[in-house]
């Protein structure tokens, strides 16, 4: 940009001084080229002029309907007292179920009679029997156990599992320190101690619950 | 090197339809000087809104119109290069479309339309620098400042490109016979 050309444009956009955009207008008077110059940049910008327009109303409508479609597309803020209600119902849900597996002796939801007979078996107090079930505490062989009978079947909790093929076959299963053998026959028989699981084998056997 | 995420700020959509709304009209002078057909100006405001409205998280609130005009800049640019033609190189120079404005005699609306096309053309067979310094002053009323913000330019090359893009787009209007009666 010449310097004329700088100064013509300082000009046009007001940015002269008073004293020397008076002398530049007597400047132009006396200036073919700067007077060409200053009178085509005004007849553009005056034509430029007719393509301003207000926005139609419809434009300003379509934009707030697709900016409020893509609010609605966007996941909703965590808000504090969501995270708080969240955190309260998971540690309601983890402590009864913690609750519930400290009642049924462990983490496994066991049938009621033997939880009991596990909790016999740890020493615990208080423990109540189902009717129809009978307990003994017995010492054998140095081993602290507890055998309970019953005329009808011990379930197989989960976890358990028979120790063969045969139909109705002994079943073995633990619940933390406590260890349990269960006989079908001649009796329902279950057999129960802080014992390990191999040596319950021959406590039963001492007992006789379980043939050689 | 991994570049960093960007963070994504959620931003309530009044708060920026306030903010940004009143702007509307210089949007749709760029947009229409970027275009020239009026449907693709509608459109790049629409698209300019949406971007802008995606990135408001991070808006650092600075001059709200230059930076809705900055993005429409880009959206614009963006959309010619996919395109692979130059901005306002879309259409040939349209004649009606526009809102009438009540009350006005039909045979206004018509010249004043015929010779918004006339210029529109003109202005489209400007060099690029030219064609943006015009629409974002003349038409999109932004001061030179501004501008310059915009293209990241001094404000004395804005000036410049004014100056000498007036005067192209007179001097063309005038060689074809078409100047205007004052």
């Amino acid at each position: 940009m010449s310097h004329s050309e700088r100064t013509l444009a300082a000009f046009l956009v007001g940015d002269l001084d008073p004293v020397d955009a008076a002398e530049y207008d007597r400047h132009i008077l006396e200036c073919d080229a700067c007077w060409t110059a200053v009178h085509e940049d005004r007849r553009g910008r005056d034509r430029l002029d007719t393509l301003r327009e207000p926005a139609p109303a419809r434009l300003a409508d379509a934009v707030r309907q697709r900016v409020e479609a893509a609010a609605a597309r966007r996941p909703q803020p965590r808000r504090p007292a969501r995270i708080v209600a969240t955190v309260v119902c998971v540690t309601v849900i983890v402590l009864a179920g913690a609750v519930t597996a400290t009642r049924v002796g462990g983490p496994h939801r066991d049938p009621a009679v033997l939880a009991s007979v596990v909790a016999a078996a740890a020493d615990r107090s208080g423990v109540a029997l189902p009717s129809g079930v009978t307990l003994d505490r017995l010492v054998v062989d140095g081993h602290a156990v507890v055998l309970a009978r019953s005329a009808a079947l011990f379930p197989m909790p989960p976890g358990g599992h028979p120790v063969n093929d045969a139909d109705h076959a002994p079943w073995i299963a633990a619940r933390g320190e406590v260890n349990l053998l269960c006989f079908s026959r001649p009796t329902p028989a279950l057999l129960a101690g802080r014992v390990p699981a191999a040596e319950l084998t021959g406590l039963a056997r001492a007992l006789g619950l379980q043939s050689s | 090197m991994s570049r960093p995420r960007r963070l994504q700020t959620v931003v309530d959509h009044r708060k920026f339809l306030d903010a940004a709304l009143p702007h509307i009209d210089v949007l749709h002078n760029v947009a229409r000087g970027l275009t020239r057909d009026r449907g693709a100006a509608e459109d790049l405001v629409q698209e300019t809104y949406l971007r802008a409205f995606a990135g408001f998280g991070g808006h650092r609130g600075g001059d709200m119109r230059s930076w809705l005009v900055s993005i429409c800049l880009n959206t614009a640019r963006s959309t010619w290069r996919r395109s692979q033609r130059r901005v306002g190189e879309v259409l040939s120079p349209e004649v009606g479309g526009a809102e009438p404005a009540p009350g006005r005699d039909p045979a206004d609306v018509a010249v004043a339309e015929v010779e918004r096309s006339t210029v529109a053309a003109a202005l489209a067979v400007l060099p690029e620098h030219y064609r943006v310094a015009l629409t974002l002053v003349d038409i999109g009323g932004l001061t030179a400042q501004e501008a310059a913000v915009v293209l990241g330019c001094p404000r004395g090359t804005v000036l410049a490109r004014v100056h000498r893009g007036r005067r192209r787009l007179a001097a063309s209007l005038e060689s074809e016979g078409i100047r205007r009666e004052s």
